[in-house]
């Protein structure tokens, strides 16, 4: 019962956090100055043009009834079309996500690959070839920005070695520099977390009962050390993930993949209002939806929050 | 060594090494325990009793060393054994349970799951086999053998019942000696009982000897066979139980037991013993008690005094055993 009680104050705040990003995005829409109607018609087009536009865009109503409309149309997840290519919106999204989606996944899968085993081998082995290994890959990797570490990714490996193309978005090949650079800068932060939650796990007394048990070492670190040094780790990464759709959006400019980042960062270019609009509340409402996640996973792994508890 | 003897601990010294400080946590310790007998090793904290149970397992941390004496167990030297041949005792031979099970027990891990593995490892059982023992043993020590039971998480359960479940885990593979290290302190009053008594029974039925750690003299006086006082590091007095409730010999000792309440006392004010146990770091030399001890006489500062025969099995080291305290009342 806990954990559905838990469920319902999430879910009521994920859509509150939607409701007021949705209310600040309309409202700082219509404090910038510019009329989005003498964007499309231009500054020389006629008062009659532009006011035809301004009817069609519902932007000569009174503000609160544009308001309500606004909110109704989150609702629907329907932000209208672009000015420029007039298809809908939530589709030219739904659209592009996916690929901007798989490649945050596969940095995410990077991410993990490279902080847990080197995680636990910090750990494990303190002070050894495999901690100050950890220790140099975490420094470096936060410290490079991802951006960056894209385009010496594809300097090296794509135009002096030629393993992998140099622009595109077909095939699974083109995802994999986008992810290494993205992943590399995230997982030197969960390899920094992994390391310490680990040693605090392994220094706790729970541990001296399992070797009292006569545990072989092997069980000892992954079945009982690593699943709780996980709980916190699973809260971080969702977090993140949430910076790796973000990062995703940067290295598409890098990489040319046509995901949701290129979409966005062309319609601010253009003054694309409906485009940039259903951009900042889609964006909004992916982040909450993966913290609401996250305190799901975060109550199934940790028994405390679990049914029953006391 | 004898073929009667379970455990013997000879002349075993611990150090710990902090800051590059020494300190001698036990100094010269000699131990006999005998198959299915409930030792109880008493004194009082940071007298070396739970380092000294942590020797016998081989789980010290890495920053305290064995310097000196042998502890052999079964006629296995458990100092020099093989890592792999030890974790084959560790659980199935020798088992321990701990002073406060709600931090010795996985937080994240299922009650029934932190039986079932030690089973499984150790007596190679199957999955249904291994859980079927598991709900038996939960039934034995008073757990509900319920799937709900079972399948609670350690944080659900009262501190009684987690000590019962870390009994459940530590007799899961029928061991012939348990570690028990103060095992109630944490408890209250009526469930310590409880537990005790759950310990003698389980004894009784596994034919299993009990090394039990404690400073509670009640507890000693109600359930152990045989006592030994541990004072810095050393053992000073040792002997059955009865001997040594009618007759102890060493100024400890007498202290100690002055200091519990009783029928006869009443009235009179608790005597306690004087002082406090003396800093590890540097100990008194000669007899380690003498700055607290009422009879001390010149040579206590200068000389380790040896443990000598009292009668039978009751050994004392002191070199005026039995004298006259001079105590009030």
């Amino acid at each position: 019962m806990k954990i559905f009680r838990l469920f319902l104050r999430k879910a009521g705040r994920l859509l509150l956090t939607v409701f007021i990003i949705s209310t600040a995005v309309f409202f700082a829409l219509r404090i910038i100055p510019g009329d989005p109607a003498l964007v499309v018609a231009g500054i020389d087009a006629s008062p009659e043009t532009v006011a035809a536009i301004q009817t069609r865009l519902g932007t000569d109503r009174p503000i609160l009834a544009q308001y309500e409309e606004w909110l109704l149309s989150v609702l629907r997840f329907d932000f209208g079309a672009s000015l420029f290519s007039e298809e809908k919106v939530s589709a030219l999204i739904m659209d592009r996500f996916p690929l901007t989606l798989v490649l945050a996944l596969l940095g995410m899968a990077v991410a993990f690959l490279l902080a847990l085993p080197l995680g636990v081998l910090s750990a494990v082995r303190r002070w050894s070839f495999w901690d100050y290994l950890g220790m140099i890959v975490s420094q470096v990797g936060m410290a490079v920005p991802s951006f960056w570490l894209g385009i010496v990714l594809l300097l090296m490996f794509a135009v002096w070695i030629r393993i992998f193309p140099l622009f595109g978005g077909e095939g699974p090949l083109h995802l994999v520099l986008p992810a290494v650079a993205l992943g590399v800068n995230r997982g030197a932060v969960l390899l920094r977390l992994v390391r310490t939650t680990m040693i605090e796990e392994l220094g706790k007394e729970y541990i001296i009962t399992a070797r009292s048990k006569g545990l072989p070492e092997r069980v000892i670190r992954y079945r009982h050390a690593l699943r709780n040094a996980l709980v916190p780790v699973v809260t971080v990464s969702g977090i993140q993930f949430g910076y790796m759709l973000g990062g995703a959006i940067i290295l598409e400019q890098v990489f040319s993949l046509p995901g949701v980042g290129r979409l966005f960062l062309s319609a601010i270019y253009q003054r694309d209002f409906p485009v940039v609009q259903g951009g900042v509340i889609f964006i909004a409402i992916v982040f909450s939806l993966i913290n609401f996640l996250v305190d799901m996973v975060y109550a199934l792994v940790n028994p405390k929050l679990q049914a029953g508890g006391g | 060594m004898t073929g009667n003897v379970l455990l013997e601990i000879n002349d075993l010294a611990v150090e710990f090494f902090s800051h590059r400080r020494k300190i001698h946590a036990v100094r010269g310790l000699d131990l006999t325990v005998l198959p299915g007998q409930f030792h109880a090793l008493v004194g009082e904290s940071g007298a070396g009793k739970t380092v000294t149970s942590f020797t016998i397992l081989r789980l010290l941390p890495p920053s305290a060393a064995v310097t000196r004496g042998s502890v052999v167990f079964q006629d296995h030297n458990l100092l020099t054994l093989s890592e792999d041949l030890m974790r084959n005792l560790r659980g199935r031979e020798i088992s321990m349970i701990f002073q406060e099970p709600s931090k010795y027990l996985n937080p994240s891990m299922k009650a029934a799951d932190q039986v079932i593995e030690g089973i499984r490892f150790h007596l190679g059982y199957s999955e249904k086999a291994a859980y079927q023992w598991t709900r038996e043993l939960f039934q034995r020590v008073g757990l509900d053998g319920g799937r709900t039971a079972m399948s609670r998480y350690p944080h659900e359960f009262s501190g009684g019942m987690r000590q019962r479940l870390m009994i459940a885990m530590a007799v899961a593979c029928n061991p012939s000696l348990l570690i028990a290290d103060e095992p109630t302190t944490a408890l209250d009053v009526g469930v310590q009982r409880q537990i005790i008594n759950l310990l003698q029974e389980l004894r009784g039925e596994k034919n299993m000897a009990i090394l039990y750690v404690t400073h509670d003299i009640g507890v000693v006086r109600y359930a152990a066979d045989y006592v030994s006082v541990i004072y810095t590091g050393r053992i000073v007095e040792s002997s059955p139980k009865d001997l040594l409730f009618a007759n102890p010999r060493h100024p400890y000792t007498r202290l100690l037991l002055e200091s519990i309440p009783s029928r006869d006392k009443r009235g009179s004010r608790l005597q306690g013993v004087p002082g406090s146990i003396p800093n590890p770091e540097n100990s008194p030399p000669g007899c380690s008690f003498h700055p607290r001890c009422p009879i001390a006489q010149p040579i206590c500062a200068e000389t380790l005094p040896p443990m000598v025969k009292i009668e039978s099995a009751h050994r004392c080291a002191c070199f005026f055993p039995g004298k006259d305290l001079g105590l009030p009342g």
